[in-house]
């Protein structure tokens, strides 16, 4: 997919103004701080439209040459995306003034710009990490509790992550040499069952949230700040989006985990009752097609992946935008809770409904980059797939795009005290809106910055546009029935166990064992090396040379020797001995045989 | 739907695939929306009373016991 006009030095990392604006927060106070959150994503898309195709940028560590910066088309299209993407976020998070969450939010946005354009392993690995560092911050930026222990099972899957990452790095090192570093397509090793690419599937499928590992998201994003889940929609799973194209186009086991993401969150989203948790397994239902269209990996379905992950951090952005505007204005995000609020905040439910109905239909960002999937699974053949991206466009709308809007803003009035969202919210949630708007509008604006153009494709022909408007109007005709029979679930006080349930048992499990084994193993050697052989050893060794000198003299006693000794008994015999009181016979004894074998010795 | 009752549209499958004639039936793609969607809410619905609401789901403060 890189195709590079020319080969240019950098001077100048993309990331760096993200970075030093991150670097320059830490130490601003008040609106200083928050006018540096927009301009410095400003400075760095600025920066990005001077980027050349094909450039590059090098440094030594270590002995080994690090492809810092590798600019292709892909590169600059998530380089585009992060920018935009932080400096909507910037301007949602102005009235933020902790100093921590502000640095670390721009640090998180430079961080994922460093994935997007990293050019080998080893520089991927240090921003892969950085990524998980930054992030956690806008969970701990809470400052509750939860917060605090959802942002450290976070941090364990993400630091995880980047641990199997170099682990597949260094397994590959060690098979193929330097060679290993290179981002170059590892679909064919993976096949060929190397453990190395294996392993870094494993890694990058922890950030794309994989069935099974995507406990982290829904855990993270529910518990962090009303902002956090701004930021944290837009980057880490992209990222893995972005490395998934980058280095596992075609890969078959794709197609199917892809499918099994874009399922099995639609069963959860009906039962959940935070409504932050829905979004999150709507987003594991989106990012399940850009798996799948990379498991297909055709040119077209790589550009279907990626221009879905470009639409899908604006309208999900939005979307959290608007619950986040909700819960800084309400304290309450449980749809159990909230009901109503249209009359109280109803920009921010306007904006909620664009960013819903921009999840699928035509006119809008989602329509446009979904519909290339879904196609692209036709055209090669992926019935079952087919059926089932299908099944997950009409779910995700009914689950996502209806439920939301719906018990936030329209379902019983709770009586709740709100008033609309801050300025700067509405206006971060107006932005999104319009590029939603804008590329649901003008498709080829966004196609022409794909890897491969899209290959001509056009979204708007009359099959596409009203089979897609069948199937959501009538998915949302099975939401007003079931309302209307009483059979939708209605929203209670309540958690899904999901397979948090697994590790947190699992957890606790592994923690008492290691508890009992660890802890007993220590007591254990305690009481017996401490308590009992060192205590014997030092007991010997204080009296040692009372020992050795009872074991010396016993024998001269028992041939008559030493009468008078052997009278005294053995505790004044011990005493004396402990004192270094020895008998003049018995010193002149010794000296006498220590004397006759140093004799021995030197004339034998 | 009314639409795609009388309209003989470009389906995504070729003729020769076994989709292509469940895709050209008429009103598919509304029915598919609509049956889907609703036995994914009797599905859930049918597991909270097979025991779900164990399994599945829990009080608020469960992971706080």
């Amino acid at each position: 997919m890189s195709v590079f006009a020319s080969t240019v030095e950098l001077s100048t990392h993309p990331a760096t103004a993200l970075l030093l604006g991150g670097l320059v927060t830490a130490f601003l106070r008040g609106r200083f701080a928050s006018f540096v959150l927009i301009l410095a994503p400003l400075f760095g898309l600025g920066y990005m439209t001077t980027l050349q195709l094909g450039a590059i940028s090098s440094l030594h560590l270590f002995g080994y040459e690090i492809l810092a910066v590798l600019v292709d088309k892909q590169a600059m299209l998530f380089g585009y995306l992060f920018h935009t993407a932080a400096l909507i976020a910037g301007i949602y998070s102005f009235h933020v003034r902790d100093p921590w969450q502000i640095s670390m939010s721009l640090l998180y946005a430079g961080s994922a710009v460093g994935v997007a354009f990293a050019g080998d392993m080893l520089s991927l690995f240090l921003w892969w990490e950085a990524l998980a560092i930054t992030s956690v911050f806008q969970i701990w930026g809470r400052r509750t509790q939860r917060a605090e222990e959802a942002g450290f099972r976070y941090l364990f899957f993400h630091i995880s992550s980047g641990l199997l990452l170099l682990m597949g790095i260094l397994f590959r090192y060690h098979e193929f040499g330097a060679e290993a570093f290179s981002l170059m397509p590892l679909t064919g090793s993976l096949e060929a069952g190397d453990s190395g690419a294996l392993l870094i599937l494993l890694a990058i499928g922890i950030k794309a949230a994989f069935p099974g590992l995507h406990v982290w998201l829904k855990d993270g994003y529910a518990e962090a700040t009303h902002s956090g889940p701004v930021w944290l929609c837009a980057f880490t799973t992209k990222c893995a989006v972005c490395m998934l194209a980058r280095l596992y186009p075609g890969a078959e086991i794709l197609i199917t985990i892809g499918m099994i993401m874009a399922l099995f969150p639609l069963f959860y989203a009906v039962i959940e009752n935070d409504l932050r948790r829905v979004l999150c397994y709507s987003k594991i239902n989106q990012i399940g097609f850009m798996v799948v269209a990379i498991g297909i990996g055709t040119d077209l379905a790589i550009d279907g992946a990626i221009a879905h992950a470009f639409n899908h951090v604006l309208y999900k952005s939005l979307l959290f935008m608007c619950l986040g505007a909700v819960l800084f204005r309400t304290g309450e995000i449980r749809a159990s809770h909230l009901g109503g609020l249209y009359k109280k905040m109803p920009w921010t439910a306007g904006f909620c409904i664009l960013g819903s109905v921009a999840i699928s239909f035509p006119l809008f960002c989602g329509f446009v980059s979904k519909s290339i999937i879904i196609t692209e699974a036709a055209k090669n053949g992926h019935q079952i797939v087919w059926l089932v991206l299908l099944f997950a466009s009409a779910g995700v709308f009914h689950q996502a795009g209806i439920k939301i809007p719906f018990f936030t803003f329209f379902s019983k009035d709770r009586g709740m005290q709100a008033k609309e969202a801050p300025v700067n919210m509405l206006i971060a949630m107006a932005f999104g809106s319009f590029l939603c708007i804008f590329i649901g509008c003008n498709p080829q604006w966004l196609y022409s910055l794909l890897p491969n153009g899209a290959a001509g494709y056009h979204p708007y022909d009359a099959t596409h546009v009203i089979t897609q408007l069948q199937i959501l109007a009538f998915s949302g005709l099975a939401f007003l029935l079931m309302r209307m029979g009483g059979k939708y679930p209605t929203p209670l006080p309540s958690v899904s166990l999901d397979v948090d349930w697994v590790y947190r048992k699992c957890g606790r499990a592994l923690l008492y064992f290691g508890d009992w084994f660890w802890n007993g193993l220590n007591h254990w050697a305690h009481a017996v090396l401490v308590g009992g052989l060192t205590g014997r050893v030092c007991r010997f060794l204080k009296q040692g040379h009372v020992h050795t000198m009872k074991v010396l003299y016993l024998p001269f006693c028992q041939i008559g020797f030493l009468e008078k000794d052997r009278n005294q008994g053995s505790g004044q015999f011990a005493k004396r001995m402990s004192l270094g009181v020895h008998p003049v016979g018995w010193t002149a004894l010794f000296c006498m045989i220590f004397f006759l074998g140093f004799l021995g010795l030197v004339f034998w | 739907m009314v639409v795609s009752l009388g309209w003989h549209k470009h389906a995504a499958f070729s003729a020769n695939l076994s989709l292509y004639s469940l895709e050209t039936f008429p009103a598919f793609y509304g029915l598919y929306g609509l049956i889907g969607c609703a036995g994914l809410v009797y599905l859930v619905n049918f597991l909270m009373r097979m025991g779900g609401k164990k399994i599945l789901v829990r009080e608020e403060e469960y992971w706080e016991k």
